[in-house]
């Protein structure tokens, strides 16, 4: 017995087919479950330099190895696909119990292919798979498209992931939301909104039981597990404030990005941060079997905003529509957040574009005419809501910012494009890069792009003193963390492990839970899942490679080579200034080679024969 | 010597010191000197910001000049310095 199913749903909307497929024979074992899935799918299936909005691309939607079971924070699920903003592989990380609901629904992942002739929307329940015109919900935002399903289907046992309008227009930084939580990154949302694909409803009566490989041990494991979170301090305050608590930190670090990233001085910061947002709390919302419940439900008590609320916002968000735009009204952040979830929009791409054009505005790159009329000065959140509505609708401006915010500042020219203030594409999250050094290679070497959950580094943020202490302001010596960090997150992510449940969670208890699940011995010992992690990494960027990524892409905004960091208190002045360094650093450890390729020896070490000939056609 | 201290979101801070920033004058050498000389001088309200169960708070952290963690189990190695700034927050991290 096993959680493992062993098999995933293949569904192909032109033909209007889904059918159960077996996952090959050696694809568990050695890339464990979850990311790891599907990489392998993607790198196997996808053509190289498919148009990511084309009918061929590929969308997955992933539950890790313990989704659906009692283990807390273990049921986020994945959207992995090849990102029409960046080119590159793209995974985007969501929470709420769709994670859930797909191993319940009896597989290990799905697989969308094809283009439906029409907008369509899945229905996985007793009955199968049924292929359902989605005239009736096309165009309605995301609460209402859930709303309309759940009238028809019942609320508590059918589970949707759905685009909004965003997604509808290819908006390339589309989000694709269930309930209120998102998979925002890299415009998952186009993609399915270029299949007509409006939404995915899986109805979880009677589902598919997971199969424990030992229960008594596993439960008594999960026990162990929610006693570690029940009264470890950090649990408390994540459950207290979520992440609204890392503004005033962040800011006093001198790590918060304000004005697009050209300083760290936010005047009035306080009234965004974690204490402000603690009295505007009125509900707190748990994920699928997720003691710690960190989700905060906000309501704007005055102001023009006055009783809009939300669940969130995050530190990301606050970060985004805050400091971004010199915003300090917490009721503006908390609506704009809401929109955007309604819309289906990533609030860190959108916050970032945000901050591009008030930049360009400011400097004159861009006038008033240009701008259909909008005076985006710093912190006039109420251009943030046009511009919002307009991206969303692809109008005027919004039709150009619609394309990631990259491509906007080359299709605006004039220069425009030193503003853009992304990685490969990925507008930067939250974290100054020169006041966060690891964080910014972090950015640079992503594979993904400018993500700071694709290894998050607590050790600049938490004083986390593994694998060795970091002194976040120096040159160089950050390559090997920026691995390590790489390395540990993929694994957590083939679990589906939740960031905010993690505290305190040893590699062994994860083994142990995992081989108490499965049933798999080569994972009882914590230095073994090491190189699934790296496995994983190493094969997305394989993946990268073949699009034709390369070292050049390594890289962030010229801005953090050029201007040292302003206003920023203790990391004023600081500028990357060794990126070279930094980047042989990650690749020696990584074991790429001076271009960013992974060498033959590190492939065939990590069971990654399959893929040395392609590699080889880009080696220099 | 001089220590500028700053609690940030740290509950019952300004009920115990008067406010979330002030300078202190420290007899000791380490930062785990200033958590004691804290709690003597400003008494339980503080104690209860430090300790929980008698035990310091592993959650709190420690920030010296903004840039080096001090991990709690170290604090009595750590030297501190006349004019450095010490802030006191919780371990929590964003995502």
């Amino acid at each position: 017995m096993s959680v493992y199913k062993n098999k995933f749903l293949k569904i192909d909307l032109s033909k209007k087919e889904a059918v159960e497929m077996p996952i090959e024979a050696g694809v568990i074992r050695d890339f464990l479950g979850g990311r790891g899935l599907g990489i392998d799918y993607l790198y196997k299936h996808l053509a190289p330099h498919t148009d990511p909005l084309s009918p061929d691309n590929i969308l997955l939607f992933i539950p890790g190895i313990l989704g659906g079971t009692s283990a807390p924070g273990f049921s986020r699920w994945i959207v992995a696909t090849r990102s029409p903003l960046t080119g590159a592989y793209i995974r985007s990380v969501a929470g709420g119990k769709f994670g859930a609901a797909l191993k319940h629904a009896g597989y290990d992942f799905v697989a969308v292919h094809g283009r439906a002739d029409q907008p369509t929307y899945l229905h996985l329940g007793r009955e199968g798979v049924q292929f359902l015109a989605a005239e009736e919900l096309w165009g309605l935002d995301t609460f209402a498209t859930q709303d309309k399903l759940w009238e028809k289907y019942g609320k508590p046992h059918t589970h949707i992931a759905c685009i909004g309008p965003a997604g509808e227009k290819l908006v390339k930084f589309a989000a694709i939301i269930h309930e209120k939580r998102a998979a925002a990154r890299g415009g998952v949302g186009a993609v399915m909104g270029a299949k007509n694909l409006k939404a995915i409803a899986i109805d979880t009566t009677g589902g598919n039981k997971l199969e424990l490989h030992d229960r008594e041990a596993f439960l008594t494991l999960v026990r162990e597990h929610n006693e570690i979170l029940k009264t470890h301090p950090r649990r408390q305050k994540m459950t207290a404030y979520g992440t609204t608590f890392m503004t005033t930190k962040m800011h006093e670090l001198g790590i918060f990005p304000v004005k697009n990233f050209q300083e760290g001085c936010l005047p009035g910061v306080e009234k965004i941060g974690g204490e402000a947002f603690q009295k505007l709390k009125t509900a707190d919302y748990g994920c699928y079997a997720c003691s710690t419940r960190c989700g905060n439900v906000f309501t704007a008590a005055e102001g023009p905003y006055k009783g809009a609320t939300s669940e969130g916002p995050e530190y990301e968000t606050i970060f985004s529509f805050g400091g971004e735009i010199a915003n300090t009204d917490a009721g503006a952040i908390i609506a704009a957040d809401a929109l955007c979830d309604r819309l289906g929009l990533d609030t860190i791409s959108m916050g970032v574009a945000a901050g591009f054009v008030m930049e360009l505005y400011e400097r004159g790159i861009l006038n008033t005419r240009e701008l259909d009329g909008l005076e985006p000065v710093w912190g006039n959140h109420e251009v943030l809501f046009e511009l919002i509505e307009k991206v969303a609708k692809r109008e005027g401006i919004g039709n150009i910012l619609a394309e990631g915010t990259k491509k906007a500042g080359q299709l605006i020219g004039k220069g425009a494009e030193y503003y853009a203030m992304t990685a490969k594409g990925l507008e930067l999250p939250g974290y100054e890069p020169r006041a966060a050094k690891v964080h910014g290679l972090g950015y640079a070497v992503s594979n993904i792009g400018g993500s700071h959950m694709y290894g998050y580094a607590r050790q600049e943020i938490a004083g986390f003193m593994q694998p060795r202490e970091v002194d976040r302001f120096a040159d160089d010596g950050k390559g090997d963390v920026a691995g390590w960090n790489q390395i540990k997150k993929a694994v957590e992510e083939t679990g589906i492990l939740c960031n905010f449940a993690d505290t305190n969670v040893t590699q062994q208890l994860i083994c142990d839970l995992f081989v108490s699940a499965t049933g798999r011995s080569d994972l009882s010992e914590a230095k073994n899942l090491d190189k699934f992690g790296e496995r994983i990494v190493c094969l997305e960027r394989c993946f990268n490679v073949r699009e034709g990524f390369s070292r050049k892409d390594d890289t962030l905004p010229l801005r953090m080579f050029q201007e040292p960091l302003k206003n920023a208190g203790p990391a004023t002045g600081q500028v990357i200034r060794k990126m070279d360094s930094l980047l042989d650093e990650y690749y020696d450890f990584m074991g790429y080679d001076k271009n960013g390729i992974p060498t033959v020896e590190k492939l065939n070490e990590l069971g990654l024969s399959d893929v040395v000939s392609d590699m080889s056609k880009f080696r220099t | 010597m001089q220590i500028n201290l700053k609690f940030i979101v740290v509950e019952g801070a300004r009920e115990a010191f008067g406010e979330t920033e002030f300078a202190f004058e420290l007899e000791g050498r380490s930062a785990g000197d200033l958590i004691s000389e804290l709690i003597k001088k400003y008494g339980a309200k503080s104690e209860r910001i430090f300790l929980a169960n008698g035990h310091y708070e592993i959650n709190l952290q420690i920030i010296v000049n903004w840039r080096k963690y001090v991990p709690p189990e170290r604090r009595d190695e750590f030297e501190l310095h006349d004019g450095d700034h010490v802030i006191f927050t919780h371990l929590v991290e964003g995502g």
